[in-house]
């Protein structure tokens, strides 16, 4: 229709032709007709459905959208994960911000804090997945003078995944794998099907001495600083405050791998699913999630325990393939239920599953 | 979907202004792959396009009164947001952020190994592309995308963009010019003063292309 435009199109023709993906255009659309039909504060009326003057009535329907990935899991529990029309109702307020406010709720203190946590870790093995599952507790004195306490136990190692069971068979049901050396690991680790006894440890530290081992109270690190348990107790509470805290000292010793924003993800996660800290910091760690813009709301989701939370996914940059941490949490209580490694393709790579964590005046167990 | 090639109804400019969710969908439907496509490649992120996408199309919502009642097909105006959405996307994205987190998470790699060529080399082709746009100015890029690469005429720019025809034809004009200069027959950009490496070859190349 020009001579300018045709003579444009031939020197610098469009390099791309990309679509959305079939899914994808479903999915936005569905995003789209919910945002709209969202009720707006002091608006009662909503626009209905209307059917179109030339009769094409539900031209839209709107479908419940599929989350992008698929939770590859070979427990009954594992469910795939979909938005069922309720879940992230009209108006609701973001769960994260509910989890800050209920997370005051929890004790402030106490003498010791107490951390319970299974670290689910999956490997290939001869033509299928296996998940070994390993459980740590540790009970954190407040005061210097009491001793830390805490066991971890190897909880078993079975096949994961569709199919595994069938392919483990083949490979003559093995009781035990060997995991080969990496730059972590130096030595090869044996993996066993049964569950290992109880053992002193925990992930507080361990050292030996004179043959010995012996618990140490294990160190803590927050904006790239070992802290101390006065720093600890004198965090800020605020939650802007918090963060010019942290971005300061992140600053101050920069991380050329990291962003900040990456730096931040990490240590609020810390402070929720790791730290001995007042209830009011936890409540911060949550607001200054909600804060970032990398972090996506998801439908409800189960973790490898059966507990069901809402969830956010959080993208990272690890190495095999892992791009998204999904974190689910239980907005009612503030407590985080669960961080899990999934590859792009919605392939769980490994996840720490937080049992409970929170302030007791109770005793460890003996033994 | 428009790429099965069938007909797809177009939403009335009355219907969209009045706020009918049924009109929404099929603007959707006729035309989110315009705008993914036009996100592309003024982007060359396929992540960044689909936020894009959805920021277009909840703005449309919000200025759906904004429409003229008339006037033919939707999309000029539909692509007139799009281009504002991308001259700050991140103050569209403040406005709605909260649309945004409700939105599935998309994953960052493609599904298949062959998606992930195509990929590659698209963007590959689009960085040699925006090597030739980048020289231009904003305004003159901005009309070279919506008339060049997605298809409006000069008056349908013209209306997206705000401006009269005269002002799009002469952008254009301007555009056809410098790119003259720049771009050699394979499309790559040629460096400035031909001195850079590379630059031999690239006139080999551009010798072999007038042989054909």
């Amino acid at each position: 229709m020009s001579n300018d435009i045709e003579e444009l199109a031939r020197l610098l023709p469009a390099p791309v032709q990309a679509d959305l993906t079939a899914d994808r255009h479903r999915m936005l659309q569905a995003h789209l007709m919910r945002e709209i039909q969202r009720p707006v504060r002091g608006d009662r009326t909503r626009p209905g459905w209307r059917a179109l003057r030339w009769g094409l009535a539900g031209v839209v329907p709107v479908v419940a959208a599929t989350v992008a990935f698929v939770l590859i899991g070979g427990r009954p529990t594992t469910t795939v994960p979909t938005t069922p029309p309720g879940s992230v109702a009209a108006g609701s307020p973001d769960p994260l911000l509910v989890a800050a406010t209920n997370a005051l709720k929890a004790k402030s203190s106490g003498r010791y804090f107490v951390t319970r946590k299974e670290f689910g870790y999956i490997f290939s093995a001869r033509g299928y997945d296996v998940l070994g599952r390993r459980y740590t507790e540790d009970w954190e004195p407040r005061s210097a003078q009491a001793r830390p306490w805490g066991v971890t136990q190897h909880l078993g190692a079975a096949p994961f995944g569709p199919g595994s069971e069938a392919a483990w068979r083949a490979d003559g049901s093995p009781s035990a794998w060997i995991l080969p050396a990496t730059g972590k690991n130096p030595d090869p680790t044996r993996v066993t099907a049964a569950a290992g006894p109880r053992e002193p440890g925990g992930t507080i530290g361990m050292q030996s001495r004179d043959g010995r081992t012996i618990l140490v109270a294990r160190s803590y690190v927050l904006g790239g600083q070992i802290m101390s348990a006065e720093t600890m107790a004198a965090l800020p509470t605020d939650t802007a405050a918090l963060r010019a805290w942290l971005t300061k000292r992140y600053k101050a010793d920069p991380d050329p791998l990291m962003t900040i924003q990456d730096r931040l993800i990490q240590d609020a996660l810390d402070l929720l699913a790791d730290m001995p800290v007042s209830a009011q910091v936890r409540a911060a760690a949550y607001q200054m999630l909600a804060q970032l813009d990398t972090v996506r709301l998801l439908p409800d989701a189960t973790d490898q325990r059966g507990r069901t939370g809402s969830a956010v996914a959080i993208p990272v940059r690890y190495e095999d393939g892992v791009t998204t941490l999904r974190v689910i949490f239980d907005h009612d209580s503030g407590n985080v239920l669960s961080m899990e490694q999934l590859t792009a393709a919605g392939k769980l790579r490994g996840y720490t599953l937080v049992v409970g964590n929170g302030w007791t005046d109770e005793q460890p167990p003996t033994r | 979907m428009p790429r099965t090639g069938l007909k797809v109804e177009i939403p009335t400019r009355e219907q969209l202004r009045a706020g009918e969710p049924a009109a929404f969908g099929l603007l959707f439907d006729a035309f989110a792959n315009v705008v993914h496509r036009h996100a592309v490649r003024l982007t060359g992120d396929w992540s960044v396009a689909e936020d894009v996408v959805s920021l277009t199309f909840l703005e449309a919502w919000r200025l759906r009164q904004r429409l003229l009642p008339e006037g033919d097909s939707p999309l000029p105006w539909l692509l007139g947001i799009a281009t504002n959405v991308q001259r700050n996307t991140a103050r569209a994205a403040r406005r709605h952020r909260d649309a945004l987190r409700r939105l599935p998470v998309r994953p960052n790699v493609p599904d298949f190994a062959d998606e992930l060529v195509d990929r590659m080399r698209d963007a590959g082709r689009l960085a040699a592309a925006h090597r030739a746009l980048d020289r231009l100015r904003r305004g003159e890029r901005e009309v070279f995308y919506l008339c060049v690469w997605s298809g409006l005429d000069y008056a349908a720019a013209a209306e997206a963009l705000g401006v009269p025809v005269g002002t799009v034809r002469s952008r254009l004009s301007r555009a056809r010019n410098k790119l003259r200069k720049i771009v050699d027959t394979d499309g790559e950009p040629r460096p400035l003063g031909g001195q850079l490496a590379g630059g031999r070859s690239s006139a080999a190349r551009s010798i072999q292309e007038k042989k054909r």
